[in-house]
């Protein structure tokens, strides 16, 4: 049969069917009954938001069911950096992540809202929508969006329910219109959990370096060098020329100076795979190999992220820098670019004013991401 | 009445469009679904990279793996003297650093028969030339990129070398093998009967020996010795990094 016919008689099928019954009738209990407030009134007319990352970085692959808008964008800062996400209304997600320690803060752990302790140190949101394998220190999910759902239920974390906060958020004229403005809802009912995560994600995906980080501008600009301590740590931590090797790039590579993979480097000093305190990326994916291993965190605005590793046990990038020149503690997983450096002091101190070079105070104070209230 | 009308179109139609059947336009644009499948071996053994499990090295010497991955590029099938080429897949990441076996599925390949599979073992010069800000965020080449060589790292064979062969951790040396530049590019040509037929996905198994990439002229590759391949303007990193890249298009199968 030719390759048309099915298509073309099945369309007159459907014609015939259409006109086949003009008494039908709708049945009413099939449609959702809204009844909360109508949006309709107020303008849905959504602008793209435009990232203006750096021409350096890969383009940041947007989902297609939740695009970047600018009243998207908006709507997920003030949801970032309001308190109505937790149980008490006294913290945001901004509580552990804050614009000027690059949305991280500062701590060891963090607290929750009971004053209970968390066991890792929080990450820094800068670049994250270019992330591509796993959330978290351990990876457990891999959206932002997905994401965003969990600390408003977590126990230690914001210790709230999902219906809890989205009723506040639909009784909120604020909320009701920014919804509408973001997403195009007719009604607040219409306000849910799920639309809520994708206003948070495209925040969070707004979170782009400036580019005028002093590497970015050396590698970059034409115009502009490295002083000679950062150009040592620089051939160093990328292992050029001959110099030294600190084996950095091996796992924080350019341009977002993580790899996004999950390794150990050694900090832990145990006798065997099953002994870690926090066996991290191994919890995720059951995998013995995998205990003790942790994602690889960006060392973009590291200067103002202390302290340092999943627990927050270094508190100064030297203790850092010592921690990788001694090699690590051995362990079956150790990851194989771990070695004793045999460093000098003036390596060291070089190795320092390179990471230093990947400080971006323009991202930080950057007006877009700051808290609106 | 309506109805009637309809139907009486429709049989019609269906009359008319049948007397224009052509049945030798049947094959033309027909595919279906292929499989590529990546094994990693070493020799008959799987690798099991990022696990305890030990190979053999030469006399009381063991061997395991934490990473094994390369990139793959232009795949494609080929036939009547490697004249008629299908494309299969333009660049990707083969990863086998915590398994066994990476498939790489194509949707729509030609049914046909062919004579064999052809691509090369790490990134072609013209993407290599370009860096991660070249391509979206999650492409295999937004990542891997390896600024000191200008390079994309091609293969990466990482683990530890057990030199008694007593599985204890003071005992081993770490090996890091990293593998790229333009000069290491390497073309695996392979051939074999590879028949793909209506209706029924396809499916290649291809084996990388590992054991192959680091075993030649009758002995193994000193890792104690040479144990890493970072520094361009080393001849030592150089010569160990060419060796392997050689032996790795040796260490490929198809079966």
């Amino acid at each position: 049969m030719n390759k048309f016919a099915l298509p073309f008689l099945a369309i007159l099928i459907l014609m015939a069917n259409s006109c086949a019954d003009d008494d039908q009738t709708f049945d009413d209990d099939a449609v959702e009954i809204l009844t909360g407030v109508d949006l309709t009134d107020i303008p849905y007319d959504p602008v793209a938001y435009d990232l203006n990352a750096p021409d350096s970085f890969p383009e940041m692959e947007i989902p297609a069911d939740n695009p970047m808008t600018v009243a998207g964008q908006d709507l997920g800062r003030h949801l970032f950096y309001d308190p109505i996400l937790s149980a008490d209304s006294t913290m945001s997600c901004s509580s552990c992540h804050l614009p000027s320690a690059s949305f991280t803060d500062n701590e060891a752990v963090s607290l929750g809202i009971d004053g209970v302790a968390g066991t890792r140190s929080s990450m820094s949101l800068l670049n994250i929508g270019y992330n591509f394998n796993g959330l978290f220190w351990d990876g457990r999910v891999l959206t932002l969006e997905e994401q965003a759902l969990l600390p408003v239920e977590d126990a230690i974390e914001l210790h709230n329910t999902w219906p809890n906060v989205v009723g506040k958020l639909q009784e909120s004229e604020m909320y009701r219109t920014k919804f509408r403005q973001a997403f195009g809802i007719a009604n607040s009912d219409e306000i849910t959990k799920e639309l809520t995560a994708k206003a948070l994600a495209q925040f969070e995906r707004s979170l782009v370096s400036s580019g005028n980080s002093r590497f970015d501008q050396v590698i970059n600009l034409p115009s502009e060098d490295f002083e000679e301590d950062e150009l040592m740590g620089y051939q160093m931590f990328f292992d050029l020329n001959g110099v030294n090797d600190a084996e950095c790039f091996h796992c924080h590579e350019a341009p977002f100076f993580t790899n996004q993979l999950y390794i150990n480097n050694g900090i832990e000093n145990v006798p065997d795979l099953n002994s870690f305190p926090d066996i991290g990326y191994g919890a995720v994916t059951g995998l013995p190999f995998d205990n003790g291993r942790f994602r690889v965190p960006t060392l973009r605005n590291i200067e103002f992220t202390a302290p340092y590793m999943h627990d927050g046990r270094f508190q100064t990038l030297e203790e850092v820098i010592e921690h990788y020149n001694s090699g690590g503690h051995n362990a079956a997983n150790l990851d194989t670019n771990m070695r004793e450096l045999n460093m000098t002091e003036e390596q060291k101190a070089a190795l320092l004013a390179f990471l230093k070079t990947l400080s971006d105070p323009d991202f930080m104070e950057n007006p877009a991401y700051q808290n609106p209230f | 009445m309506k109805n009637l009308i309809f139907s009486a179109i429709c049989l019609f139609s269906m009359l008319a469009f049948t007397s224009c059947d052509d049945d030798d336009n049947l094959q033309e644009g027909v595919t279906t679904s292929l499989a590529l499948n990546f094994n990693a071996k070493y020799n008959s053994s799987d690798l099991n990279s990022a696990s305890l499990t030990y190979h053999n090295y030469g006399g009381d010497k063991q061997i395991r793996f934490q990473r094994f991955d390369f990139y793959i590029s232009n795949v494609s099938l080929y036939r009547n003297g490697e004249t008629d080429v299908t494309e299969l897949i333009e660049i990707d990441y083969v990863n086998l650093d915590d398994k066994n076996v990476d498939t790489k599925n194509v949707a729509s390949v030609p049914i046909g028969s062919y004579d064999g599979i052809q691509f090369e073992l790490g990134v072609v010069e013209d993407y290599n030339n370009m860096s991660p800000g070249d391509f979206s965020s999650g492409h295999p080449l937004s990542t891997n990129y390896w600024a000191g060589w200008q390079s994309y790292i091609f293969c990466r064979l990482e683990g530890n070398l057990d030199l008694v062969g007593m599985g204890n951790l003071e005992d081993e040396v770490g090996f890091t093998y990293h593998m790229g530049t333009n000069d290491l590019l390497r073309t695996i040509q392979l051939s074999k009967p590879i028949t793909l037929t209506e209706g029924q996905a396809g499916d290649v198994d291809l084996f990388v020996d590992v054991r192959r990439a680091l075993f030649d002229n009758d002995e193994f590759w000193d890792i104690e010795s040479f144990n890493q391949t970072h520094d361009p303007s080393d001849s030592d990193h150089v010569l160990t990094a060419t060796n392997i890249m050689d032996n790795l298009t040796k260490a490929i199968s198809i079966e």
